[in-house]
């Protein structure tokens, strides 16, 4: 079963997107502060991280940027979450490594299959 | 190319004068046709007065004519006996050739008098004088001069000589080599040889006709000093003819025969040019060169001839 | 056949020859047929024998005869040589012979030995010489011809022309060919004929002659010739031909007709001359005399001696001039003097040598002329001029000076010494024309002086003179009958002469002379002392008029003088004119002193048209009083006038009326200057002059006051416009201050000539600093902005052709930042129409720029900020509808989409709030709010956000604190605060708010121990949109701050702001109780 990581600062979105996960079937854990987050990364090393980019204190790319550098912590994808649209921001993001880039607001069904098809693309691999 | 017209007074004259001085040597055997010859045309130049219509023909046949019976002389030239005395011939023109030249220096003559005066009293006469002329390329003064000189000086040679050669005292042959060896022109060892055997004036003739060979090599030796400048005249080529004939003469069987064929020929041939010569001498110009001339010749001819006598005496 | 010398020869030496072998020949055959016959006696000889015979013997013949022609030949050949000298020397002569016949010359022929030949080379060479010679004179002859200007020809005995030459051609026109071998008379007329007959005949006797004749010329014209002839001698002396030498006779005549026309002239001039003239020869003999000299002694002079002309026997050489002349050389003059009876006779004897051509003299001629009359002329004449010279003299010294003593005594000296007197005095009349006193003296004693000293007039000699205007002379004083009352005869005077000295028409003077000795006083005398008298008289009315003058110039002077000082004060203040009520004061109080008035006051025309005073500077009279009611007063009426008014209160010409605030001052003058306004209008004002002792201002002072207006108007004018333009000045500089782009204006060679604070602080420097500098690295100090320096070149040249430009470039600041602006350029026109200067405007795009970004930034965060409440809101719907909640969670879930939903709802009301904020403070609804509640409310609010951060809050408020406000927006500005505090605080901290009454208001703050606001941001705080350094990652807009601000200022409070960074920060607060107008 695959673990992923949900770390947002809006608890809403955090509940919401736990919900939807664990229905489908993954081992989820949230976390609220980011700047204990990458710590938790570590310490958990979930399969997935799924990233709020705006979030008081660190910010999501950091962590991204973070985990990036980290061989340990490098192959595990990352999704962004957030509600910047645009191009440049886009491309920050990926350039920082980020697997999938979602905007808010997002269909919680279609962050799932998001999910799925990253996890499945990496166990291909 | 020398035009016919043009030569014809002249050739014309000069072949009459030639004709007139042979018939004036049948009449006696004292008159020679050469000499008679050149001393018509020295009257003649003198006497008539010459038109330009006679220069051409003149210039032509003492060009051509003369030298042409110059060269058939060669066969004339029966040389025998003694090979000393063609020694001794040659050797007398020598003589004759430096005395004469080196007394016309000493007298201060120039050179081209000098040259003519030695050609002349040395090897044939005025016909030397002629060619030399033509050859060296002097000037009338001095080729009428030297002509006068020379024929004077030998006239009175021959007058002295023939008149009692007898007291002489030598042999007909000896003395046919003195008059050989010495006189200046053929024509004068004719004339006077008349009083001698027919053998010996044959003998004088052909010891005087050995010194033209002298003439040959004098323009030979002028004709190469100046083949480089301007007044080059042609090779003198009467030497061929001259050696040709004597060669075939003296070598051929049958050379006297020869020989006695091509005399009426060279007699007449080279008394035209001999006219012609006459014809260019000029008795005006003579004294304009004053007595030099003829006192030198004299002055040299006597001491050379009586050198050569003394030689011969003792000899 | 040649026929010559040798050829002869030959034929001779053939001849000879011949001669001589022809008989030798026939000797020889004789001889020999002899021989042949005797033998043949003794024996008889047989045929071949006699034919050997025969045959020997023509030998024999045979050779003699060639023997002969040889001989011949050469005998002839050396004769040749032996003959070549004398052939040489013939041929030599033969070719000079033909040269010289062919006409060449030839040179000597050389000369053989001797002999003969050398007899006949030599003769041969003289004449060939002498022919040389005859042909070089010939051709000389010729040549000498040829040169000839003279005409020639020669005629022979025949009277046929021979020989002409050139100049014959050039006289008559005739070639040689047309002349030669013809008859002379065919060249001249019957006349001519006759006398050249006779001439030629003369010749021919071997005479000499000539004659004048006409010859006919080629053309067919007579020409007049004269003819020398000579006759030329033959070898036995008798004459063949003759030669004449022709000259044209035309200008012979025409000279000769001149000299008798100038001889004739010469006859006429003499004989019209008056003095009697003769030539005399230098034997003295008269050649010639004129009529004059004729007539005089009765004719016939010529030939006479020149003593019996003049009838004077005892003339000298030494007395002579006619003598002195012919030996001089030069002209002479003799004056002769005789006496006729009682008077004496002049005359005068001029003599002129006369050169002829050599320059002998052989003549002089004499002019006698009577002089006498002319001697006296002269005499008269001289005395004329001693006469006119001695005035002359006088007048000089008259001129030299204006000072009486300095003219009248020099005077006196030098007529005394003119006139030879002893002495002389001089008296001067007065003014009254009543005394005459004695002024000036010579050679009278003191102690006469001193008793003498004055006339009275028509008393004694000078009064007499004086009153008659009469010269007094006397030739013996003491004995005059008319000078018996005299207080001079006593004196020793004898003779006296006395004139009077008038000048113009009055008589000012008498000039008295007098010697000691008896005099007769002569014509020229009295006109001398008259002609003195007169222009003394003259000097002294012109000294008196000088003294006169210059008393007046001198007072004038001073007067002028003062006038300058003052006046010079007074452009002095006007020019340096800081405070113009100063320097009005100022200039009234220089006018009050020059003019000696008691008082001065400049009254204005206010709206009302009734006056005010606007400068009064003697005190006690203060500005905006109204001296008169309306229209009245002095000065009201010289501004109606329009010119000075004077009124005192002797004359009362009009009412003289002081102004009731003047009334104690005790006037008596009064005088109103109007002050033009220029152009059209009346006068705005007038000075009044006070005066307590009236003094009459004079013409001079009128003029001077009017000149004064005119500077006062120029003065106020200045004033006027110097306030103006200070006043422009300052708004303009307060405008240019204002604008936030940088100004800055250039004269057309790119000086700075204005800038503003922006543009200056762009710069780097301050507005003074940048004054004057050039434009371009204006900002080259801060950084190095090249571009910058072309485009304003380019904008200068642009705006010199009247075009302005428009360019966005970066550009480096003061603070080496760049920036993006937009640089303009204007020219600004002057009145010609070219360009007085441009303006450039440096407009910081970076402020649109970053308000741009903001605001494109600020519609980001609004949707970003929209997005989370949505994300929610639509994930959560989504999986409802899907029916993906775990059990238990829908209602969870629909509480959290009504909670976001309301969170959407307070951003968007945040935003309205923001746009009815920024549409004025109209907008707010004031009521009273209870402030106390309305700080609870909102703590109470943030009470679990805070407490999520562990930030205490905490409140300190007053009771009953009410304030005049809209709650709504008082809400929404404490709540950004509170969430400011909240938001930029780390864990653990507190806030702290509080409220209290304080003067006329309410304190408010909010306290916080939150990270503090950095430096960077503090210039920032409140203005729209702006997040800060530390806002990245937390949600805001941006608009909190500003909104707050803008709430306080709308009620009428203000805000600060402390903050340290990392401690905290402290909101203050004060609002008033009442909401005051204005922001």
């Amino acid at each position: 079963m695959s673990k992923i990581m949900v770390i947002d600062d809006e608890p809403f979105i955090l509940m919401m997107i736990e919900d939807k996960l664990k229905r489908a079937g993954f081992q989820v854990i949230t976390q609220r502060d980011s700047s204990t987050a990458a710590g938790r990364i570590r310490q958990e090393r979930p399969d997935l991280v799924i990233l709020d980019w705006i979030m008081p204190g660190v910010s999501g790319i950091e962590i991204c940027r973070e985990m990036k550098s980290d061989p340990g912590l490098a192959n595990i994808p990352v999704v962004m979450l957030t509600a910047k649209g645009q191009e440049d921001d886009e491309k920050l993001g990926l350039k920082c490594g980020v697997d999938r880039y979602i905007v808010k607001p997002f269909s919680p069904k279609a962050l799932l299959e998001n999910v799925i098809e990253i996890l499945e693309r990496g166990a291909a691999r | 190319m020398v035009e016919i017209p043009s030569i014809t007074p002249g050739a014309g004259l000069s072949v009459t004068l030639a004709l007139a001085a042979l018939g004036l040597s049948a009449l006696h055997s004292s008159f020679d046709a050469l000499l008679i010859s050149l001393i018509l045309g020295m009257f003649a130049a003198n006497f008539i007065e010459k038109g330009s219509s006679l220069k051409a023909g003149v210039r032509f046949c003492v060009d051509y004519v003369l030298p042409a019976g110059m060269g058939l002389y060669g066969s004339q030239m029966l040389l025998a006996g003694d090979g000393r005395l063609w020694l001794y011939v040659l050797g007398s023109g020598l003589l004759i050739f430096a005395i004469t030249f080196l007394v016309a220096r000493g007298f201060g003559l120039d050179d081209e008098i000098t040259l003519l005066l030695s050609a002349g009293l040395s090897t044939a006469g005025a016909g030397a004088i002629a060619l030399v002329s033509n050859a060296w390329g002097t000037d009338k003064q001095d080729t009428s001069a030297s002509v006068i000189s020379v024929i004077a000086v030998g006239l009175v040679g021959m007058l002295v000589m023939g008149f009692y050669p007898q007291g002489l005292g030598f042999g007909p042959h000896r003395t046919a080599l003195l008059m050989g060896a010495t006189l200046p022109t053929l024509g004068m060892v004719a004339a006077i040889g008349s009083a001698m055997d027919p053998g010996a004036l044959r003998l004088a003739a052909s010891f005087k006709l050995l010194r033209t060979i002298l003439l040959g090599v004098l323009l030979l030796v002028i004709f190469l000093k100046r083949k480089g400048a301007a007044r080059c005249r042609r090779f003198p080529w009467f030497i061929i003819l001259f050696a040709g004939g004597a060669l075939a003469v003296n070598l051929l069987p049958g050379g006297n025969r020869l020989s006695a064929a091509l005399a009426p020929a060279s007699q007449f041939v080279t008394s035209v040019g001999l006219a012609a010569t006459g014809l260019c001498v000029e008795f005006d110009s003579a004294p304009g060169k004053g007595l030099m001339p003829l006192a030198t010749s004299l002055f040299s001819w006597g001491i050379s001839v009586l050198f050569i006598y003394l030689v011969m005496k003792t000899l | 056949m040649k026929r010559n010398l040798i050829t002869g020869f030959f034929i001779f030496l053939l001849a000879f020859t011949a001669a001589i072998i022809a008989p030798l020949v026939f000797l020889t055959e004789y001889a020999g047929r002899a021989a042949m016959a005797r033998m043949e006696k003794l024996a008889p000889l047989l045929p071949e024998q006699k034919l050997v015979y025969f045959r020997l013997l023509g030998d024999n013949e045979g050779r003699f005869i060639a023997i002969g022609f040889y001989i011949f030949v050469a005998a002839f050949l050396v004769s040749l040589f032996l003959g070549s000298k004398i052939l040489g020397a013939i041929k030599d002569l033969k070719t000079a012979a033909d040269a010289v016949n062919g006409g060449k010359s030839s040179g000597d022929v050389p000369l053989p030995g001797e002999g003969e030949l050398r007899d006949i080379a030599l003769a041969f060479n003289g004449l060939a010489a002498a022919l040389r010679q005859k042909d070089d004179e010939l051709a000389r002859k010729n040549r000498y011809m040829g040169l000839m200007t003279d005409a020639l020809w020669v005629i022979n005995d025949e009277n046929l022309v021979v020989e002409i030459n050139p100049s014959f051609t050039r006289l008559l026109g005739y070639e040689p060919e047309d002349v030669l071998n013809y008859r002379v008379f065919e060249f001249v007329d019957e006349e001519g004929e006759k006398m050249l007959r006779k001439h030629l005949l003369s010749c021919a006797q071997g005479n000499s002659s000539s004659c004048e004749l006409r010859l006919i010329s080629k053309q067919g014209s007579l020409k007049p010739v004269t003819i020398s002839w000579s006759a030329i001698p033959g070898e036995e002396g008798e004459v063949k031909n003759c030669v004449g030498i022709l000259r044209d006779f035309r200008r012979e005549t025409e000279l000769r007709g001149e000299l008798k026309e100038a001889l004739d002239y010469q006859r006429a001039i003499m004989d019209s001359m008056p003095e009697k003239l003769i030539v005399l020869d230098r034997e003295l003999r008269i050649v010639m005399a004129n009529k004059a000299a004729n007539d005089a002694t009765g004719g016939g002079l010529a030939g006479k001696q020149c003593h019996w002309a003049y009838g004077y026997e005892n003339c000298t050489a030494a007395n002579c001039p006619v003598r002195r002349a012919f030996s001089a050389g030069r002209p002479q003059k003799e004056v002769i003097g005789r006496a006729k009876g009682q008077d004496h006779e002049y005359h005068e004897v001029i003599a002129y040598p006369v050169e002829n051509a050599p320059g002998d003299i052989r003549h002089v001629v004499a002019i006698y002329r009577d002089i006498t009359e002319k001697r006296r002329l002269e005499a008269e004449i001289t005395r004329k001029n001693t006469e006119l010279g001695s005035l002359l003299e006088i007048s000089k010294t008259l001129n030299q000076s204006l000072k009486s003593e300095e003219v009248f005594n020099p005077v006196l000296e030098r007529l005394l010494a003119l006139m030879g007197m002893d002495g002389g005095c001089v008296f001067l009349l007065d003014e009254m024309g009543v005394e005459l006193s004695l002024k000036y003296s010579k050679g009278l004693s003191a102690g006469f002086l001193e008793k003498n000293s004055t006339f009275r007039l028509s008393d004694d000699i000078p009064g007499k003179v004086a009153s008659s205007g009469r010269i007094f002379t006397t030739a013996d004083l003491p004995a005059d009958p008319r000078t018996e009352a005299s207080v001079f005869r006593h004196t020793g005077m004898k003779a006296c002469l006395a004139s009077p000295m008038q000048g113009g028409e009055k008589i000012n003077g008498v000039i008295l002379l007098f010697s000691f000795a008896g005099r007769e006083w002569t014509e020229m005398d009295e006109n001398l002392i008259r002609a003195a008298g007169q222009a003394a008289g003259m000097a002294l009315e012109n000294i008196r008029r000088y003294e006169k003058m210059r008393q007046l110039f001198t007072h004038l002077k001073w007067r002028k003088d003062e006038e300058r000082k003052k006046l010079a004060q007074i452009a002095a203040s006007v020019a340096g004119m800081s405070d113009p009520d100063q320097t009005l004061d100022n200039l009234l109080v220089i006018l009050q002193d020059l003019m000696r008035a008691d008082f001065i006051w400049l009254l204005e025309r206010d709206e009302g048209e009734g006056l005010v005073v606007r400068s009064a500077p003697g005190g006690g009279i203060s500005r905006g009083l109204a001296p008169y009611e309306k229209g009245a007063g002095l000065e009201a009426e010289s501004m109606e006038k329009g010119d000075v008014l004077i009124a005192s209160a002797e004359n009362a010409e009009g009412a003289f009326s002081v102004p009731p605030c003047l009334e104690a001052e005790r006037f008596k003058a009064a005088c109103a200057v109007p002050v033009p306004s220029g152009g059209d209008g009346r006068p705005r004002c007038a000075i009044g002059l006070y005066f307590r002792r009236f003094r009459q201002p004079g013409a001079e002072d009128l003029s001077f006051l009017r000149m004064m207006a005119d500077m006062l108007n120029v003065a106020l004018g200045q004033a006027r416009l110097q306030k103006e333009a200070s006043l422009g000045k300052s708004m303009a500089a307060a405008i240019l201050d204002s604008i936030e782009d940088g100004i800055f204006a250039v004269d057309p060679h790119g000086s700075v000539i204005a800038i503003n604070r922006t543009a200056a602080g762009m710069a780097g420097t301050t507005e003074d600093d940048a004054l004057g500098r050039m434009f371009t690295g204006l900002f080259d100090d801060v950084a190095d902005n090249a571009r910058l320096n072309l485009l304003f070149i380019e904008g200068l040249t642009e705006s010199l052709k009247g075009r302005h430009t428009y360019r966005e470039l970066a550009m480096r600041t003061a603070n080496r930042v760049s920036i993006p602006i937009v640089l303009t350029s204007y020219p600004v026109p002057d009145e010609a129409g070219g360009t007085a200067g441009i303006v450039f405007e440096l407009r910081d795009l970076s402020r649109n720029q970053e308000i741009t970004r903001l605001k494109s930034e600020f519609v980001r965060s609004v949707s970003q900020e929209f997005r989370d409440p949505l994300s929610a809101i639509v994930g959560m719907s989504e999986m409802l509808l899907d029916g993906e909640t775990p059990e238990g969670k829908k209602a969870v879930y629909l509480r959290a989409i009504l909670s976001e939903g309301q969170q959407l709802e307070r951003i968007i009301t945040d935003y309205l709030n923001l746009a009815e904020i920024e549409g004025g403070p109209e907008k707010l609804r004031i009521r009273p709010v209870d402030l106390r509640k309305l700080i609870a409310d909102v703590a109470h609010e943030f009470g679990p956000l805070a407490g999520r951060k562990g930030i205490a809050i905490s409140l300190e408020v007053e009771d009953g604190l009410q304030v005049e406000g809209d709650a709504e927006k008082l809400k929404y500005m404490l709540r950004n605060l509170l969430e400011n505090s909240i938001t930029y605080s780390g864990e653990n901290g507190s806030v702290k708010i509080e409220a209290q009454t304080a003067a006329g208001g309410i304190d408010l703050t909010v306290k916080d121990t939150g990270w503090g606001i950095p430096e960077a941001d503090r210039r920032h705080m409140g203005e729209k949109f702006y997040r800060g350094t530390l806002s990245e990652g937390t949600k805001g807009t941006g608009l909190g701050l500003s909104l707050s601000k803008r709430i306080v200022h709308m009620h009428g409070g203000t805000i600060n702001i402390d903050s340290i960074a990392g401690a905290g920060t402290t909101v203050r607060l004060r609002l008033p109780l009442r909401r005051q107008t204005g922001e």
